[in-house]
């Protein structure tokens, strides 16, 4: 195949997102100030969930953009870029899980109590009068410092992976050898995935399952490393409505990969039910002191109406709008669907994490720095992605994927 | 079934080298008018299916009404079996129909179960299966349409058909090779 040289493609929709996102940013982060001004804190707790939503965007695009060098498919190459793009936020991302281990360490932000229970003095010394054997136990593990060095591994682990894949995608494309490109990216991505999902699951016991360190799921990793995956395939539709007039894409880009994103949204919608819904059922049905306590705090004080609303929209209504098969191959439908499912990707993040803070959701829902801790901090990774997405082309046209977009759009027009 | 005017042939059909071809040769005979035609290749080819099969299969539907079936089939015998007949207390867990999470396993595989055999079994029935015998397979090399041949077969039972003008617009679409199917 011959080498293609790739124009930049100015697209419009991308500037216009990348001021969005900015906006977003600045929005969002100058309610946080103001909000940790007024309650620090009620800014760490809202910091906390804020971070662990977003976070879903950067590592679902690092672990798709792995899969996909592995699969191949036209779906993967479709969305290579956007992939790269937001798996480059990771750096950034570092520097906002600074506030997360200066919670850990709570003196620094001048706390009024302990937002992670473990990192209390108090509780992990035996002798003291709060001392706590069953968190005690786990100090070799939760420790602020070794909590801070987890967070400094994982994050390179994650940028070095995220910078590595995008460097060798931008030699691929300028030429040189393909074939040694794409295998290089694609070793890589073996024994990244491997690497991602033990760190994200060991993030996802860091940053949200510890809140409540009396209680262990070893579903609990798996069920965010879903939730990763399906924010992120989310979002991809949503990006894919923006660039998909342009034309490069209306060239090379048939209806298939669009109709693979909308499969796998419905197999991750499934996915995410018999996650939420194993973890559930083994721990009802176990019925132990040990394990119980944290679905008691999601179905009291009016938190069980946000788990059935879960039950109702985030499984049965995609579940049922993408059965079919012609909707999945109209981009428009499928983006309604996607909108909907980041909702209650923030739903159901919300449900996991915020019954640690708030008795009841009326409290969690009206606290406005819940929702500016979200916002800023996925406004920081929308501005992001638009900005790398304007400095590569949209299409890696020089990778031997490429075939097999030009094969179905042979056919079709 | 047979047509008169269409002499005694099952259809005619032509060969191609690449899908692409066999794409595009579905295609214009589909906008030619044709209806009742087949395709065969090595790999199922999403573009082919299209054009010599549009609409529904009628399976989809089958497996949706059979897995919801299936479903309530699965609740119903675990709620009559130990809720309503034979209420039994199972490790202190409700006997009412506030025990529905211990149900759901069932409820989902019974679903699953009934939804996959209707898929295998519909499948079958609605391809006419099995099928001894096949005049298709009298057109020499076709066993290459599971190797490398990719095939296109006009039927005599088209409105459209006609033996010889049929032909000639197959060899129009350039295929390698364009014969006539025997009964």
């Amino acid at each position: 195949m011959a080498t293609t040289t790739i124009p930049q493609t100015r697209v419009p929709q991308l500037s216009r997102l990348q001021l969005l996102g900015i906006g977003a940013a600045v929005i969002g982060l100058a309610l946080l100030a103001l909000g940790f001004v007024m309650n620090p804190t009620q800014f760490a707790k809202s910091y906390i969930f804020g971070f662990y939503f977003s976070m879903a965007f950067p590592l679902g695009c690092l672990g798709w953009l792995m899969i996909q060098h592995l699969t191949g498919g036209a779906w993967g190459v479709t969305t290579r870029r956007m992939l790269e793009a937001g798996a480059l936020s990771m750096p950034i991302f570092f520097i906002l899980s600074l506030p997360i281990v200066l919670i850990a360490y709570n003196k620094a932000l001048g706390l009024e109590h302990y937002v992670y229970e473990w990192s209390n003095p108090a509780i992990v010394t035996p002798g003291s009068p709060e001392f706590v054997p069953v968190i005690a136990h786990k100090v070799p593990w939760l420790s602020p410092a070794w909590f801070a060095g987890r967070m400094l591994i994982y994050f390179t682990i994650w940028s070095t992976l995220a910078l590595l894949l995008r460097t060798w995608s931008l030699q691929q494309d300028r030429g040189g050898n393909a074939v040694a490109a794409a295998t290089r990216m694609r070793m890589l991505s073996g024994v990244g995935i491997a690497l991602f999902v033990i760190s994200v699951t060991f993030f996802a016991f860091d940053v949200g399952m510890s809140l409540d360190a009396r209680w262990y799921s070893s579903m609990y990793g798996a069920h965010y490393m879903e939730n990763t995956g399906l924010s992120t395939l989310a979002f991809l539709v949503l990006a894919m409505t923006q660039i998909r007039r342009t034309p490069i894409f209306e060239r090379y880009v048939p209806v298939k990969p669009i109709h693979d994103l909308g499969k796998l949204m419905l197999a991750f919608t499934i996915l995410w039910t018999y996650l939420s819904y194993g973890q559930y059922v083994i721990i009802w049905a176990g019925d132990l002191a040990e394990s119980v306590p944290w679905y008691v705090r999601r179905t009291s004080n009016g938190w069980v109406y946000i788990a059935l609303t879960l039950m109702a929209c985030s499984f049965f209504a995609p579940f049922l709008s993408l059965l079919g098969r012609k909707p999945k191959r109209n981009l428009n439908y499928l983006a309604g669907v996607a909108t909907w499912i980041l909702v209650m990707r923030f739903l159901d993040v919300s449900w996991i994490i915020l019954p640690e803070f708030h008795l009841s959701p009326l409290e969690a829902y009206t606290t406005f720095t819940n929702y500016a801790a979200p916002l800023g901090l996925f406004g920081i990774f929308l501005a992001i992605w638009s900005f790398n997405m304007q400095r590569a082309a949209l299409l890696p046209l020089n990778d031997a994927n490429m075939e097999i977009l030009r094969l179905h759009a042979g056919g079709h027009h | 079934m047979r047509n008169r005017l269409s002499g005694d042939v099952y259809g005619v059909m032509a060969e191609f080298q690449t899908p692409d071809a066999l794409i595009a040769a579905a295609h214009k005979a589909r906008l030619a008018g044709y209806s009742k035609m087949d395709a065969y290749s090595p790999f199922p080819i999403e573009e082919v299916i299209e054009e010599v099969a549009p609409g529904n299969t009628g399976v989809p539907i089958l497996v949706l009404i059979m897995g919801l079936t299936g479903a309530a089939t699965g609740f119903s015998l675990q709620f009559i079996g130990n809720i309503l007949n034979w209420p039994m207390n199972i490790g202190g867990r409700p006997i009412n129909i506030s025990n529905w999470p211990a149900m759901v396993p069932i409820t989902f595989e019974m679903g699953i179960l009934f939804a996959a055999f209707t898929a295998a079994i519909s499948m079958v029935i609605l391809n006419g299966l099995p099928m001894p015998y096949h005049p298709v397979f009298n057109v020499p090399g076709f066993e290459r349409a599971s190797q490398d041949g990719f095939f296109l077969c006009i039927e005599s039972t088209d409105p459209l058909f006609d033996r010889a003008q049929t032909s000639q617009f197959l060899r129009t679409l350039s295929p390698t090779q364009v014969s006539e199917v025997a009964h």
